[in-house]
């Protein structure tokens, strides 16, 4: 009988954690926009940022909404509206 | 509406796909509720804090499920009072500080419909102190809605029975030297059967309040503190509307943790505490007359 | 009914509530508290809504915002809380709501002499409210005309959609006669109604027609009423090509029924050459002249006025080419005679003036009569 042959140490690979999408979707009516910048200021995680030209927000993360509201809630004119993702 | 002003969620990529277009009004339970046929976007200034009070307004409406129909919203005059014509409910726009009087006489002729009188602070308090207190007294089912920013905005600027001991205001350039009214315990003095204090920082708080006003059978305050970052902002340099925005989050505290401060601490509290201060049940007045009469009737048999 | 010894002020609260008014809102003040008092009895009776508010003012805001809700409303008061319900009377013509305001007219200016009548509200009736806007005024001269101007009152405010003011006075609200009141059962008011749906009305609609019809709140007719210059459906405007319409038409709205608005007596004896022109209490003085005249042997007119707005412009102008001279007796300084002498030429008016509380006698008119008689 052959000696046994050292067999390569295998590693079960742990699952890796789905990465965190986005919980929420920002939708933005600009027509109602106002340029207060409110929401750009508050958002806690940045999706937003104004526009470098216009007086408007840009989404500019959308993977980093968590759906927290505080943007549609806080907009004086209702030109934002976060739509939960599932 | 053009779907061009409609900006998906990734919009500066030229090769993302463009959200099918919709009408804007539909996008949600609250711009559902606005009227179609109004112009928008609203006539308040950029960052106003009396446009974040109406959507609250309109949520707390949602919460309870209200037919539109079964809704009427009395207004003075003044900024915040140019509130109700936005909204599809009933809307009725009346004259300076006297919401509270045109309510009653609604109230009393419909008293199964929802009544929500929407003031400022001069127009509640100013002029319109008189019929504020009496209504209080008399536990009406109304809710005042009272946007306080301390100052009388639409006319560019003026002291109002709020504005803060010191301030500088268009009619009192050298400071303002007359005491505020302490507005939620003037209702809560005149009878009020609800009484709740928060902020436009705190606009999910405001709903919560706002709800529960609403629903209260009884005479019901609100003090919505805002800002108004054109007048009183501009003449006591207090920066922008987001800058007044964050302030307020800054300079107020919850009712909870203000009675666990100490009787010094109180004493010396200056920042806005937000809470719901008063919540009793009293004979509302709609109530009372139709027991009245109901015993008249009766004896007439 | 019955014949009854009644009030002024008590039949005006019963011509309320025969006139189907289940709201009233007001504030006491003599001489007019006792419409006040019979309406807080006999509202509860038949389901109607009685509130004492804090002030004038408020009582004026409570029947509009009451008329908003559905109920025909009223208030009654005097002098210093007519002046104090101005702002909002212009509201209610402003935004077209119906409502009456029974003005017991006292002495003025200010606290005057409360218990003392005078007929000092004529001017302010008319344009005491700022701006310009249309308005009804009617007055009785007796306690059976005081129940039938209140239905009067009530019809013609829902028929134009404006406030209507009951300008009564002291003597005729405080006095009581022998009346016999029909039975309600027998009165029609007049009710606003809607065809159109709430998805193609407009509560200010200019055409056709000249008073748009009334949808109050909460039985689902959303809209927007609005002390503002306002659009066809409620909303704000300062566009000319809206503004224009709304004030042509609402100015005009009274002017083009004035037949329908205007009541007044007419006592003519041909080749009469002088005429007396009166109202309210001083037109029971005038009577009383005018029989002591005629009994003289002695041709005159008389012309007794119901209604003091609209000016009844083509009735006064017809008596100006009738005769030589009107004497307008009447107790204040000649605020009518003004209306009268601006139809007629100031020279054919002579004026019966007091303003002290106490009534224009039957002699001081004859005095005045006989003279204008010598001069023409």
């Amino acid at each position: 009988m052959p000696e046994a042959i050292p067999q390569p140490k295998t590693t079960v690979a742990t699952a890796v954690p789905p990465k965190k999408g986005p919980r929420g979707e920002v939708i933005i009516y600009a027509k109602w926009c106002k340029g207060c910048h409110i929401c750009v200021d508050f958002c806690p995680t940045k999706v937003l940022a104004m526009d470098a030209d216009e007086d408007i927000p840009r989404i500019i993360a959308p993977e980093k909404c968590t759906a927290c509201h505080f943007c549609d809630t806080h907009c004086p004119d209702l030109a934002l509206v976060v739509r939960k993702l599932d | 509406m053009s779907d061009q002003h409609i900006l998906d969620a990734a919009t500066l990529k030229a090769d993302e796909a463009a959200l099918p277009s919709e009408n804007w009004f539909e996008r949600s339970e609250t711009l559902a509720k606005l009227r179609k046929n109004k112009k928008f976007p609203t006539i308040w200034c950029s960052g106003c804090g009396i446009g974040i009070v109406m959507g609250a307004l309109i949520r707390a409406i949602d919460h309870l499920g209200l037919d539109n129909n079964n809704v009427a919203l009395v207004a003075g005059i003044g900024c915040t009072a140019r509130m109700p014509v936005y909204m599809d409910f009933n809307t009725l726009h009346t004259t300076h500080g006297r919401a509270l009087a045109f309510a009653t006489g609604l109230k009393i002729a419909r008293p199964d419909m929802k009544v929500i009188a929407i003031m400022g602070d001069g127009d509640a308090l100013a002029i319109g102190g008189n019929h504020f207190i009496h209504a209080a007294r008399r536990n009406l089912g109304i809710t005042a809605l009272v946007v306080n920013n301390s100052i009388y905005g639409m006319t560019g600027g003026q002291y109002s029975p709020t504005t803060p001991l010191g301030s500088k205001a268009t009619t009192a350039p050298y400071g303002n030297i007359e005491p505020p009214f302490p507005v939620c315990q003037l209702a809560e003095a005149a009878g009020a059967s609800y009484v709740a204090r928060s902020t436009v920082y705190h606009a999910l708080e405001l709903d919560k309040f706002l709800t529960e006003a609403i629903a209260k059978d009884g005479f019901s305050v609100i003090e919505a503190v805002s800002y108004c970052h054109t007048t009183f902002g501009r003449l006591n340099k207090l920066g922008t509307a987001a800058d007044m925005m964050r302030t307020l989050k800054d300079n107020s505290i919850s009712q909870t943790v203000f009675q666990a401060l100490s009787p010094e601490a109180k004493a010396a509290n200056t920042k806005i505490v937000r809470g719901n201060f008063v919540n009793i049940d009293r004979p509302q007045y709609t109530q009372s007359y139709s027991n009245l009469i109901t015993r008249v009737q009766a004896g007439m048999k | 009914m019955a014949v009854r010894l009644m009030q002024g002020n008590e039949v005006i609260g019963l011509g309320a509530i025969a006139s189907g008014c289940r709201f009233y809102a007001g504030y006491p003040i003599t001489p007019s508290t006792e419409v006040a008092e019979i309406l807080s009895r006999e509202l509860p009776k038949v389901g109607g809504k009685f509130i004492q508010m804090e002030d004038e003012i408020a009582s004026m805001a409570a029947i509009i915002g009451a008329r908003v809700g559905g109920l025909k409303s009223m208030t009654a008061t005097s002098g210093p809380g007519f002046s104090l319900m101005q702002e909002n009377i212009g509201y209610a013509a402003m935004t077209e709501i119906p409502c009456v305001i029974v003005d017991v007219q006292r002495l003025g200016p200010s606290t005057g002499q409360p218990t003392a009548a005078s007929q000092g509200d004529v001017m302010q009736a008319r344009w005491g409210t700022h701006g310009d806007h249309p308005i009804i005024a009617l007055s009785p001269t007796s306690v059976r005309q005081s129940f039938d101007l209140t239905i009067k009152a009530f019809d013609l405010s829902e028929k134009f959609r404006t406030p209507v003011i009951l300008l009564t006075d002291e003597i005729i609200g405080h006095m009581r006669e022998p009346v016999d009141l029909p039975d309600f059962k027998t009165i029609h008011p007049f009710d606003q109604s809607v065809i159109e749906s709430p998805q193609t009305y407009k509560a200010y609609r200019n055409s056709p027609g000249d008073v748009p019809s009334m949808a109050p709140f909460g039985i689902g007719y959303r809209y927007h009423i609005t002390g503002l210059f306002h659009d066809e459906v409620g909303f704000p405007t300062q566009r000319l090509d809206e503004v224009d319409p709304w004030l042509e038409r609402v100015n005009s709205k009274l002017d083009k029924h004035i037949d329908e608005i205007t009541m007044v007596e007419e006592d003519y004896e041909p080749g009469a050459t002088v005429a007396l022109l009166s109202y309210g209490c001083s037109a029971r003085t005038a009577r009383h002249a005018l029989k002591l005249a005629r009994a003289r042997g002695q041709k005159v007119d008389m012309l007794t006025l119901f209604t003091i707005w609209p000016f009844p412009e083509k009735q006064v102008e017809a008596l100006g080419e009738r005769v030589e001279r009107i004497i307008v007796p009447e107790m204040n300084l000649g605020q009518l005679a003004f209306a009268v002498e601006r139809m007629v030429g100031r020279k054919k008016v002579r004026r019966v003036t007091r303003a002290n509380g106490e009534m224009v006698t039957p002699q001081m008119v004859i005095d005045v009569m006989d003279k204008a008689m010598e001069a023409v």
